[in-house]
């Protein structure tokens, strides 16, 4: 289709030489392209004599150059693992001074889809499965991140709008309130994982939504799309006060660095190896259960069988493996 | 046979000042969940400490008051009430206020008022429970006790639907019997402190925002400008 040419009549310009030298003649006034280009040279070589003393060779590494080198972890080989967890484990005992340090990348079992239960007839709101968890799974201390979030509320609703999370009496539980820990759901349809634009968060086979920490460019896309604020982004450098668990896994506890989303994965590194996790074993009242959805022996299922079970915001569609449930 | 306590008093003392300081303070029902083996000790943090293979009795504050004429057999340890309550000694089953050493016991606060000591407690060996039927149980078996009246609770912690468990999914083991989370004289949960709130997030201050907006708006104006001169050159 013809469309009218409205600009006026230009004179034509002379045909610009076909290379990539910067125009230097000083016949030609600089045109847009070279002025873009000079900007842009300008604005690398700041950027390079800068940034690289200040953030790459002055500051304790946590990743390498082969972070931004190494494949996403789904498509790593067995091998390729291995020699990738040989590494990071050299630069962790190195830079943590601990040699206990060990990275897991357990894969996920058949025949396993796990699955959460936790009693709010039972949960007193002490919140010793946040602190476990934050000891278990090597949250950052300060800033502080805790993927566990105790949900105070009004016993007569059930409106999550009306709920506190930053309760501090000085005992718990209080005679007006239950109580509602929220974590990550481990839903089978995350909309979490729909979102990411770079497929650093992902389903294992046994359900767990985990997070590969070198692929996470921090775009917190994720974070906005969790209907449970499950999610805990990296705002500042994480630090630990020298207290690390040595027991990691790679998609797991393993140390994140800032500018990176992480949440709970059912203790990827205890679950596999066939253990509860960190806050079921935490919690003094027993209010926490957890198993395996496809054994019918399994305290999970007996417990959905026997149990009032309800699941968090049901309506969402992302069907939870986390069941709340009362006697 | 055992000797006088008078006679032994000062013994016990040196002993006790000695061993009390490496001696495990009883931790019994200070935190629901923390409490250690159940034995004595578990219902009786009041009266007795443990100190040392052999065993050694007496009061928290290290006096004997209460225990004047009492045998002190050969080796009383907190898990052994034979130690006291022998063959030598009657059985008395009536509902009366009991005195010191067991008077922080003076209220059952279990069953309403319609037990009483030996409904648990073995009469005939007092190192052990008993069940409805006469059966005698160790204290490690406490559960099957427990389970008599409460059926459902049993059934469940029989399936890891109540209480703790721990350790491998695959072979989980009871992190906690029953008296360890219910003191069985005075069973209702007691409020515990929380572990400290998160921190709430703080607001950036208004200077910050100042900058930001300064900062942006001359790096806007400044490309704007350079745009401005070079860009309409062609």
């Amino acid at each position: 289709m013809a469309t009218p040419d409205r600009t006026p009549a230009r004179p034509t310009p002379e045909p610009r030489p076909m290379t990539l030298q910067p125009a230097s003649s000083s016949s030609r006034p600089v045109s847009r392209r070279d002025f873009l280009r000079r900007v842009g040279q300008g604005s690398a070589a700041f950027a390079v004599t800068t940034m690289v003393p200040t953030d790459f060779l002055q500051m304790p590494k946590i990743f390498t150059q082969e972070d931004f080198t190494w494949k996403h972890f789904v498509e790593m080989t067995d091998a390729e693992k291995q020699q990738r967890v040989q590494e990071l484990e050299e630069l962790y005992r190195k830079r943590f001074n601990d040699d206990r340090i060990s990275i897991a990348t357990t894969p996920a079992k058949e025949g396993v889809l796990w699955g959460y239960a936790l009693n709010i007839g039972k949960c007193v709101g002490c919140r010793r499965c946040v602190k476990a968890c934050v000891g278990e799974n090597n949250q950052s201390r300060d800033p502080e991140i805790e993927w566990i979030r105790v949900l105070e509320l009004e016993k007569g609703t059930m409106d999550l709008d009306e709920s506190h999370h930053y309760y501090n009496p000085k005992e718990v539980p209080d005679e007006e309130h239950y109580y509602m820990p929220v974590q990550c759901q481990q839903c089978e349809n995350p909309p979490c994982v729909k979102v990411c634009p770079t497929t650093a968060t992902w389903q294992e086979k046994d359900g767990i939504v985990v997070v590969d920490y070198n692929w996470c460019i921090g775009c917190r896309f994720c974070l906005a799309a969790c209907p449970y604020f499950a999610r805990r982004f990296n705002w500042g450098e994480p630090t630990w006060n020298g207290n690390l668990n040595p027991h990691m896994h790679y998609l797991g506890n393993r140390p994140r660095f800032k500018g990176v989303m992480e949440k709970c994965t059912f203790c990827i590194q205890r679950s596999r190896e066939g253990h509860y996790t960190a806050c079921v074993e935490a919690c003094p009242v027993g209010a926490r259960k957890f198993g395996n959805l496809l054994d019918p022996q399994s305290e999970i299922r007996q417990l959905i069988a026997a149990k009032r079970v309800f699941r968090l915001k049901e309506e969402a569609g992302t069907h939870p493996k986390f069941f709340y449930f009362t006697d | 046979m055992g000797k006088r306590i008078r006679s032994l008093a000062g013994i016990v003392a040196a002993a006790g000042l000695a061993v009390g300081i490496a001696a495990p303070p009883a931790t019994a029902t200070v935190e629901m969940g923390e409490a250690t083996h159940q034995g004595c000790v578990f219902c009786h943090p009041q009266d007795i400490r443990i100190a040392g293979p052999a065993g050694l009795y007496y009061k928290e504050n290290g006096s004997l008051d209460g225990y004047e004429g009492m045998e002190v057999p050969a080796k009383l340890t907190a898990e052994d009430c034979l130690g006291c309550h022998d063959e030598s000694w009657e059985t008395n089953p009536k509902q009366r206020k009991l005195e010191d050493p067991h008077a922080d016991k003076a209220e059952l606060k279990h069953g309403d008022g319609a037990f009483w000591c030996l409904r648990c407690h073995a009469p005939g060996h007092r190192n052990k429970l008993e069940l409805m039927n006469g059966e005698e149980l160790d204290w490690r078996d406490s559960p099957r006790l427990c389970g008599q009246c409460h059926g459902p609770v049993y059934r469940d912690w029989k399936a890891h639907l109540h209480g703790r468990w721990s350790g491998e999914l695959a072979n989980a083991t009871p992190a906690r019997l029953c008296p360890d989370c219910h003191n069985p004289h005075d069973p209702k949960f007691k409020p515990l402190p929380p572990e400290p709130a998160p921190q709430e997030p703080v607001a950036a201050p208004v200077a910050a925002d100042l900058t930001f907006v300064a900062v942006g708006g001359a790096i806007v104006a400044l490309l704007l400008t350079a745009f401005a001169a070079f860009g309409r050159r062609d």
